[in-house]
């Protein structure tokens, strides 16, 4: 797209035999019907309902459209400046995110909300949340970076690893008969 | 008028009995031990010790022996040793509830052990100091400090909120903590730090290191290590690195800042890479960062010398930044 600017100078570049000869708008104006103040037409609830849920799935339909199915004259996802990702790469992501939010979720579900020994454990574990929303934003970008899908595993790893601790060693706090 | 008086002279008389347990409650010394046993140059030794300070230091025979007083609360101790295997435990009630009007004595222990051993230790609220065993040490706290100086072979050091001061460790290195701070001073060998809310601080020439941090900060002062691997979410990292010519290092960050210092000799590929509007920065040659065509990453790639060794640094939103000596 060109910019205002450019098409300025393009339109000072034309020729100036190409101008009309006179003045043309005043006999064009005349000729023009009588403008009419314009009513405002009622809408009735039921099609403005329909009209926004027509503009939110149009909205859907584009971005999934551009997201996911990008175009030669979309803004290209790659994994460096020559390569194009490959249509099965960008799903390595979401099944990292898949398959150790499953196992998180079946460990937190077995948590205390506190711990004795680690104190408020989910504000550390909101801090590597925080962290792979990063890395996951970055893969937007570059779908199958390989540095950046290992950090994200890494990053699933820590804190599961966190998680085992926590459980580990309250419940060895405990054997040992600790009431801390 | 005289069951008033009756129920004064009881009350008082309980009181009286209460205050008496409590004396004799407190005059109640802790349990002395003093126990040795004849062991092997190369014992396996297990040691559990709830609460309290523990001194572990090497003899000069075969000898085991602890003393000391043990915890006010323990019922009793365990002490076997057979066939080349040792087991000591300070033997507490299941639960010890600790909120009283008098705090409870801890354990005070002193355990000798041959220089050969192999010392493996749990506890809880306890804090260890441990010298000169080169059989290999495992110690495992979750609240206290661990001070270790002269051990070799393979060292693990954890604790959850403590802190952990190693000098002259050396072979296989694992030194963890959660909440604390980790000080190590002239380790060599392979060593593996990690802490997750604490600092790291090293000075060690150790050949190969690896550091993992997530929130909290390092800075390592590193004499020939040839393998470096550093890691951080949130932290920062800031490593000297001397005395080897083409390491191979290879580092991630996501927000932090890693700084890398190396000998102006330095003959390595270097590939350093921030995907989402990370700096990077270049004080060793003239190289330029470049910005990627497509998507707001930037790379910097150059090679110095022969480019024997490498360097790929990673960051998401963090600084990277390398540095001469």
């Amino acid at each position: 797209m060109k910019s205002e600017q450019e098409l300025d100078q393009l339109t000072a570049a034309l020729p100036r035999e190409m101008q009309p000869q006179q003045d043309l708008w005043p006999s064009l104006e005349a000729r023009l019907p009588a403008r009419q103040s314009l009513k405002k037409r009622q809408i009735s609830p039921v099609n403005r309902m329909l009209g926004m849920a027509a503009a939110l799935a149009l909205i859907v339909v584009v971005g999934w459209r551009v997201m996911l199915v990008p175009e030669d004259n979309a803004v290209p996802v790659a994994v460096n400046d020559t390569d194009m990702p490959d249509a099965d790469a960008v799903p390595i992501q979401y099944e990292i995110t898949r398959q150790f939010e499953t196992i998180k979720a079946e460990q937190l579900a077995q948590m205390a909300p506190y711990s004795d020994n680690f104190g408020d454990w989910q504000y550390q574990m909101a801090s590597w949340d925080q962290a792979i929303d990063q890395v996951s934003g970055a893969l937007n970008y570059y779908p199958d970076d390989p540095r950046l899908l290992a950090q994200m595993q890494g990053l699933y790893e820590q804190q599961l690893d966190y998680l085992r601790l926590i459980g580990r060693v309250d419940s060895t706090a405990y054997i040992l008969g600790e009431e801390l | 008028m005289k069951s008033t008086k009756t129920s004064w002279v009881g009350a008082a008389t309980l009181v009286l009995l209460i205050a008496f347990t409590r004396v004799i409650s407190a005059a109640d010394a802790p349990m002395v031990i003093d126990e040795s046993r004849q062991v092997s140059s190369n014992e396996r030794i297990e040691l559990e010790v709830m609460r309290g300070e523990v001194v572990i230091r090497t003899g000069t025979d075969n000898t085991f022996r602890v003393s000391g007083t043990l915890d006010e609360l323990a019922e009793g101790f365990e002490l076997r040793s057979d066939n080349g295997f040792t087991y000591f435990e300070v033997e507490m009630p299941r639960n010890v509830n600790n909120s009283g009007f008098r705090r409870s004595e801890e354990s005070d222990l002193e355990i000798v052990v041959p220089a050969g051993s192999r010392i493996s230790f749990i506890g809880v609220n306890v804090e260890v100091d441990i010298d000169g065993v080169t059989g290999g040490t495992q110690i495992n706290t979750v609240n206290g400090d661990i001070s270790a100086s002269n051990l070799t072979e393979r060292v693990e050091l954890r604790t959850v909120n403590g802190n952990i001061t190693a000098r002259n460790i050396g072979g296989r290195i694992d030194l963890q903590t959660v909440n604390g701070e980790i000080r190590d001073s002239d380790s060599a060998g392979r060593a593996y730090y990690e802490a997750v809310n604490g600092e790291i601080d090293i000075d060690s020439a150790a050949g190969e290191v690896e550091v993992t941090v997530v929130n909290g900060s390092v800075r390592a002062q590193l004499r020939g290590t040839s393998d470096l691997s550093v890691n951080s979410v949130n932290g920062d990292i800031d490593v000297v690195l001397t005395d080897v010519t083409s390491p191979r290092i290879s580092g991630s960050t996501v927000s932090g800042e890693i700084t890398l210092s190396l000998p102006a000799d330095v003959d390595a590929r270097f590939s350093l890479e921030s995907h989402v509007g990370g700096n990077l920065v270049n004080h060793i040659t003239d190289d330029e960062v470049v910005r990627s065509r497509y998507g707001p990453g930037r790379n910097l790639d150059f090679s110095t010398g022969q480019g024997a060794g490498h360097v790929d640094l990673s960051s998401v939103t963090g600084r990277l930044e390398l540095r001469t000596n």
